[in-house]
């Protein structure tokens, strides 16, 4: 079979400056950053403190206007990764036709550390439910206050874990486990990820600077990003609005090292989205990289890239959305993911933040300064992870597409 | 779409027992179990048996860093090779894939990481310690051990874990990314993963480490998957219980018959 068979029905995304998808991609459009210092934690102890971390308050006071019934019946010790989560489940389920009740919805999640077991340990919060802390506890009370059916997964594989809880989602309908699945990455950064990331020198002082030739490390940040998943005969069957199609993926490991990837294993992974969906590399108008803005990530992904796509004309235009949204840690892959189905649907590729001289050694066009246009029909998105994890989704645009307004 | 899927080998074992599925083994040390805990390496009587039957161990050194449960699980899926007759240069290459499910990950190394922070603030965190802090490390070392380059992750969604990672594991095989996926489930706790399991359960625990060796039907003689969304086991086990429980049963019937 052609492609994988699975549409994209819906998308939600929150994050720092965005709590819903139209404003992030007006985020990204004016190169919009908005980064900060402080954090729900203190971050002075910190050499590099500048973050994306989402305002909390502000995603819940979007999820109150969306869903007052869910929002209020939150409790109080609520992890911050659940309002994320549920304000990015409630916008990309506003943004179907009404499910039937009968559909078994499934929710599978990729994060990094979602929960609030750190809190437990520091002891922080003395009267705090252990329940609230298990490691599986957002995946669970987002499911229960969405009143979802269908079965429930969580992922926890450093970057690559959105990636690949998009993936388990596609296997819960192949399998006909589900009917329909929220899929995505749901996460809040800790302040062990502040000192392990500042300990690698992988995060900047300044700014994130993906594919430029003065890059200097990561910007960290947290949110949630969420698609909703259907075979495409179900989709078709309940005349949902289908914004992309999930044409490929591609899942693999490099067996070298840590934290120093290495070409291949990403290239083999792009190699088998291409060959899932059936198409050629000259159909990729665009890749939404991971580009992390660190100098080993940079170039090793570009390499790996430009090894896919080797042919002049068919060198995609390549990017990092993690200069405007920042490094977002469990759900970086998934909000990704997002904006790269929002580049197809707008037909641009949205200028990134910050980088304005391309590392020399990288051959690839790039989007600098301003948005460039996309006229082919298929994107890519591209993840890397520590232990060597490496993931590519391939979304293209439906054959009867309805335009976004 | 959803072929069958053999068990070509599977390996489970706690502090006093083994149980090897096709070798049809299974070993008690004599003593009590309940509730207690895994040593650092596997338990000298087990570990004499596994050398005994499954002499070739993966190699070491290099970029791997192993914790505690990288280690047990990397001697699991060792011993679950052997079961399967496979040596180390068999798995090399992307045919196979790695992933795990329990209830609390590494948190137990995460523990370590986290009261350092705590006690010592941020200049305590190695560098080395954080990159390799994360639940998907163990699947991620037995890749380099085995230069195995297929899929690598790890599940942590409580009694779904292991039901997942089998799901995960059949969706790799038929969509054909990899050939071999070696399904582990496992609970190893730490100081304070401990404690918060006491706040939740008055139940003891019994750590336990279970991986079985999974194929599609491509001519190799195995034990094919049983249906196992019922197969839940002994839920002190948490994250390790449906595989020991489906492993052992697997092992039971063979036997009998």
């Amino acid at each position: 079979m052609k492609g994988a068979g699975i549409v994209v029905t819906g998308i939600g995304a929150a994050c720092l400056n965005a709590p819903d998808t139209p404003t992030l991609w007006q985020r990204l459009l004016d190169r919009d950053a908005g980064l900060k210092e402080g954090a729900h934690f203190d971050t002075a102890p910190f050499r590099c403190r500048r973050n994306t971390m989402a305002d909390t308050a502000r995603i819940r006071a979007v999820l109150t206007r969306r869903r007052p019934d869910i929002a209020q019946a939150l409790p109080d010790q609520s992890s911050r990764a659940l309002i994320h989560g549920l304000a990015a489940a409630t916008e990309a389920l506003a943004m179907t036709k009404a499910l039937p009740r009968a559909m078994r919805v499934g929710l599978s999640i990729g994060t990094t550390s979602g929960s609030d077991f750190d809190r437990f340990c520091a002891g922080d919060s003395p009267d705090m439910d252990p329940a609230l802390a298990m490691p599986h506890a957002v995946l669970f009370a987002m499911a229960d206050s969405l009143s979802l059916t269908g079965p429930v997964s969580q992922i926890s594989n450093a970057c690559t874990s959105g990636a690949a809880a998009i993936v388990q989602g596609v296997g819960m309908l192949r399998a006909g486990r589900a009917d329909a699945v929220l899929a995505g990455g749901v996460d809040q950064a800790r302040p062990a990820d502040f000192a392990g990331f500042n300990a690698l020198r992988a995060m900047s002082p300044r700014d994130c600077r993906a594919f430029d030739a003065h890059r200097d490390g990561m910007i960290i940040g947290d949110g949630a990003a969420l698609l909703l998943l259907e075979t495409e005969r179900s989709a078709r069957a309940r005349g949902a609005n289908v914004l992309a199609r999930l044409d490929g993926f591609g899942l693999t490991s490099d067996a070298y090292h840590s934290t120093r990837p290495q070409p291949e294993g990403l290239q083999r992974a792009i190699r088998q989205a291409l060959a899932m969906s059936g198409s050629e590399a000259g159909a990729v108008g665009y890749v939404n990289c991971h580009g992390t803005g660190t100098p080993a990530n940079d170039v090793v992904e570009a390499e790996a890239i430009a090894q896919v796509f080797d042919q002049p004309d068919d060198a995609p235009v390549i990017s990092s959305t993690k200069t405007v949204t920042g490094h977002l840690l469990g759900t970086a892959a998934a909000i990704e993911a997002v904006i790269t189905i929002l580049a197809l649907r707008h037909g641009l590729v949205p200028p990134m933040a910050h980088s304005d001289t391309p590392d020399p050694a990288i051959a690839l066009p790039m989007a600098l300064g301003r948005a460039v246009p996309l006229d082919r029909r298929s994107a890519l998105s591209t993840t890397l992870g520590f232990g060597g994890s490496n993931a590519c989704l391939m979304f293209t645009l439906p054959d009867t597409l309805e335009k976004v307004a | 779409m959803t072929g069958r899927l053999t068990i070509t080998g599977g390996c489970c074992f706690d502090d006093h027992a083994l149980v090897c599925l096709r070798q049809k083994v299974s070993l008690h040390v004599p003593g009590d179990a309940a509730g207690t805990d895994l040593p650092d390496t596997i338990p000298d009587a087990i570990k004499g048996r596994i050398r005994m039957l499954y002499p070739t161990r993966p190699p070491e050194g290099g970029t791997i860093r192993h914790f505690r449960s990288s280690r047990l699980i990397a001697d699991c899926v060792a011993a679950a090779f052997g079961d399967a007759g496979l040596q180390a240069g068999d798995v090399e290459g992307s045919d196979t894939g790695f992933v795990s499910g329990s209830y609390y990950g590494c948190a137990e190394f995460l523990d370590t990481l986290r009261e350092s922070l705590h006690r010592d603030g941020p200049r305590a965190i190695r560098p080395t310690d954080f990159s390799i802090a994360t639940h998907g490390y163990p699947m991620a070392a037995l890749g380099m051990a085995y230069r195995a380059t297929g899929p690598s992750t790890a599940f942590l969604c409580g009694p779904a874990s292991v039901t997942e990672a089998l799901a995960f594991a059949r969706t790799m095989l038929d969509s054909g990314l990899t050939r071999r996926m070696v399904v582990v489930g496992y609970e190893l706790l730490g100081p304070q993963t401990r404690r918060h399991h006491a706040r939740l359960s008055s139940g003891a625990l019994t750590e336990t480490v279970a991986c079985l060796v999974l194929e599609g039907d491509r001519g190799q003689e195995g034990v094919p998957l049983p249906r196992y969304s019922r197969t839940v086991g002994d839920p002190a086990r948490l994250g390790a219980a449906p595989l020991h429980a489906l492993l052992s049963s697997l092992l039971s019937k063979m036997v009998t018959a």
